[in-house]
Formats: C-alpha cells, sequence, structure tokens
C-alpha cells in the first residue's frame, strides 16, 4: 500500500544552511565577503592581484581561491601580498559550495576586514550556491563579447555590481564598454559599474575604494 | 601562506550532479523518517529560472538513484514559469529565459517566480 508525503523542502537547504553558519562565523569579526564571478580567462585573478597590491598594506584582506585544479591562483595572490591565502580545488566541481567556504575557514585568521572568494571560472553555476558571502560581482571582459549578459541572466540578476575588465582591448574586439555595460543593465539595472582595464591597472583605483567601503549585511532571521 | 586543498570529499562533477544528490538526501531521510522500505515516486518543482537543466538533473538521478530504496523510483519535475509583472506599467507576462524586459514598455522587470528548486511530494511504501 503506497502513501504520499508533503515535503515542501528546498532541495539546496544543506547549502543554505551552511551559508549561514559561514555568516555567523564572520559577522563576529564584521568581515565583509564578497563573492566574484566570471567566464574562464575574464581577468579574476588579475583585478584581485592588483587589488591586493593597493589594499593589503590598509585592511586585513583575505582571499580564498576556487578552481578545478592547481594552485596557481593562490600562488599569485599571495604574492601580490595578501594575508591569507586558501586554494579550494573542487576535483572538477563546476562551483564552490558553502560548505567548502566553511571548511577553508577553519584556518582563517581572526580580524579579516574584507574576505574575497574567487569562484570557479563559470558563467553558469556559482550563481546558484550562497556561499555566505554579503556582496555579489560578476567580472566581463570585451574580449567574450557583447551577449554574455542576456545569454547568462541568472549571474548578472544575482549581482550587485558589475565588473567591465579589459577595457583597453576594446578596440581590437570591436565590443564597446559601455554597450556592454547596456547590456548588463538591461538584465538588472541595479549593478554598480565599474570598468577596468586590470593588466594596466586603470580604473583598478575606484573599484578598491568601493571595496573598501563596503559594509557587511545584517544577518537575516 | 598557501594552504593546498585537496577535494574536499565533493565528488559531484557537474551542477546538476550535486542537485540530484542533494535531492536525493532530501528524499532518503524524509523516506526514512516515514518508514518507507521503498521511494516509488519523488515530485520536484523546478523553476524556469533556478539554472538547472531538467534534461540533466534526469540523467544526473538515474546516476544517484542505484543502491539506494529509490532505484525504482519515478522522477516526477513540474517546471514553474517565470511569471512577471512589470512596476513601470503594470503589464502581468510571463518572462523568457533570457529576456526580462516588459513586452509592453521595455522596462526591466524582475520575475516573481521562476528560482523554485524543492521537493514537494513523495509516494513511499
Amino acid at each position: 500500500m503506497s502513501r504520499t508525503i508533503l515535503i515542501e523542502k528546498k532541495i539546496l537547504e544543506k547549502n543554505d544552511i551552511a551559508a549561514a553558519r559561514v555568516r555567523q562565523k564572520l559577522i563576529a569579526d564584521n568581515t565583509v565577503v564578497v563573492n566574484i564571478m566570471s567566464g574562464p580567462g575574464a581577468g579574476k585573478t588579475t583585478l584581485l592581484e592588483e587589488t591586493v597590491r593597493r589594499l593589503a598594506g590598509k585592511i586585513n584582506i583575505g582571499v580564498i581561491e576556487g578552481d578545478i585544479a592547481t594552485d596557481n591562483d593562490a600562488r599569485r595572490v599571495e604574492n601580490a601580498g595578501a594575508e591569507w591565502v586558501v586554494q579550494i580545488n573542487t576535483g572538477g566541481a563546476c562551483h564552490l559550495e558553502a560548505g567548502m567556504i566553511e571548511r577553508a575557514l577553519e584556518t582563517a585568521p581572526r580580524g579579516m576586514r574584507l574576505l574575497i572568494i574567487e569562484n570557479v571560472g563559470n558563467l553558469v553555476c556559482p550563481g546558484g550556491f550562497d556561499l555566505g558571502d554579503d556582496w555579489k560581482v560578476v567580472l566581463a571582459s570585451v574580449t567574450e563579447g557583447l551577449d554574455k549578459p542576456k545569454k547568462y541572466p541568472g549571474m548578472y540578476r544575482k549581482s550587485h555590481a558589475l565588473v567591465v575588465n579589459k577595457v583597453d582591448l576594446a578596440p581590437y574586439v570591436n565590443v564597446s564598454p559601455d554597450a556592454l555595460v547596456k547590456e548588463a543593465l538591461e538584465v538588472n539595472p541595479a549593478l554598480t559599474v565599474f570598468l577596468t582595464a586590470a593588466t594596466k591597472g586603470d580604473g583598478v583605483d575606484t573599484w578598491c575604494d568601493w571595496l573598501a567601503s563596503l559594509k557587511k549585511r545584517p544577518i537575516r532571521e | 601562506m598557501v594552504a593546498r586543498r585537496s577535494p574536499f570529499g565533493y565528488n559531484e562533477r557537474m551542477h546538476e550532479l550535486s542537485v540530484a544528490q542533494s535531492m536525493m538526501s532530501v528524499a532518503l531521510e524524509n523516506a526514512a523518517a516515514n518508514n518507507a522500505k521503498k521511494i516509488l515516486r519523488i515530485a520536484l518543482v523546478v523553476g524556469k529560472l533556478s539554472g538547472v537543466s531538467v534534461d540533466a538533473l534526469r540523467f544526473a538521478f538515474d546516476a544517484v538513484k542505484a543502491d539506494t530504496i529509490a532505484n525504482g523510483a519515478a522522477l516526477v519535475i513540474e517546471e514553474t514559469a517565470a511569471d512577471a509583472r512589470c512596476g513601470a506599467c503594470g503589464n502581468g507576462f510571463e518572462a523568457g529565459q533570457y529576456d526580462f524586459l516588459c513586452p509592453a514598455c521595455g522596462a526591466p522587470v524582475f520575475p516573481t517566480g521562476g528560482n523554485e528548486l524543492y521537493v514537494k511530494e513523495l509516494e513511499i511504501e
């Protein structure tokens, strides 16, 4: 005799619970958590190197690097002067999950003002997993073309800010940064926008000022 | 100092597999709590904007159900639409997966539905 039971339970509830534990842990030190997402090769790590170079002497920054394999990115960011860096290798998974952040934080020092998480390079899956972050940032490079915001709207809609990178290459790829920004704002008009050429350092100061000004979000009950 | 971290025991290879594993643990926990011997049917609600591909989820489900009491279970998926109402002109419409502009006035719109991702019910015996 079969019977039906009603559940109504969120499938990613375990991730959400782990994300809540991450928030709980970091609220004690008022650590602002920024989750940076983009496709592969948009320039997340280069932007992060330049960011750490500018901010490391002024505020206490920790970085969590997510990649499928290698610790190249963690070494780059460490060389740029980050106080604390952890590399997570997901071993094939296409995104970071809150449980991974929780475990990475086991070795974290107290008193971080800013924790930047560089997600796995992927424009789809990272947007679906809450990491306990306060702010989500999507990075788009002009070399990816104009159509990405509308092809991958989920990530753009979940983000608070957009960094358009490689603007120095715009003339060579025939993509106008302004047009890319317009496409992105049609998907999410609330995005705070930055234009950068991270390899040259252009626009990075403004981005860093914004990062340094961010406040921790209150924990929702 | 760079701390190297190995795979953390996460063995998913794509995000639908990770979703399928989470779904299966929700189903198995609830089945066990209800003293089920078998799971006959798992009913899910998957929103069109949830970022989950239904085809990939079905494929992953077949992989994760083996050797569990859900081995013979049917997976029933109800897809929910991205209902939207334009804040500028009041027009109600269903947003496309890739298009969030009001068809009447062109203003950007945030859909109120379509992000659902949950286990709705189980049929057990």
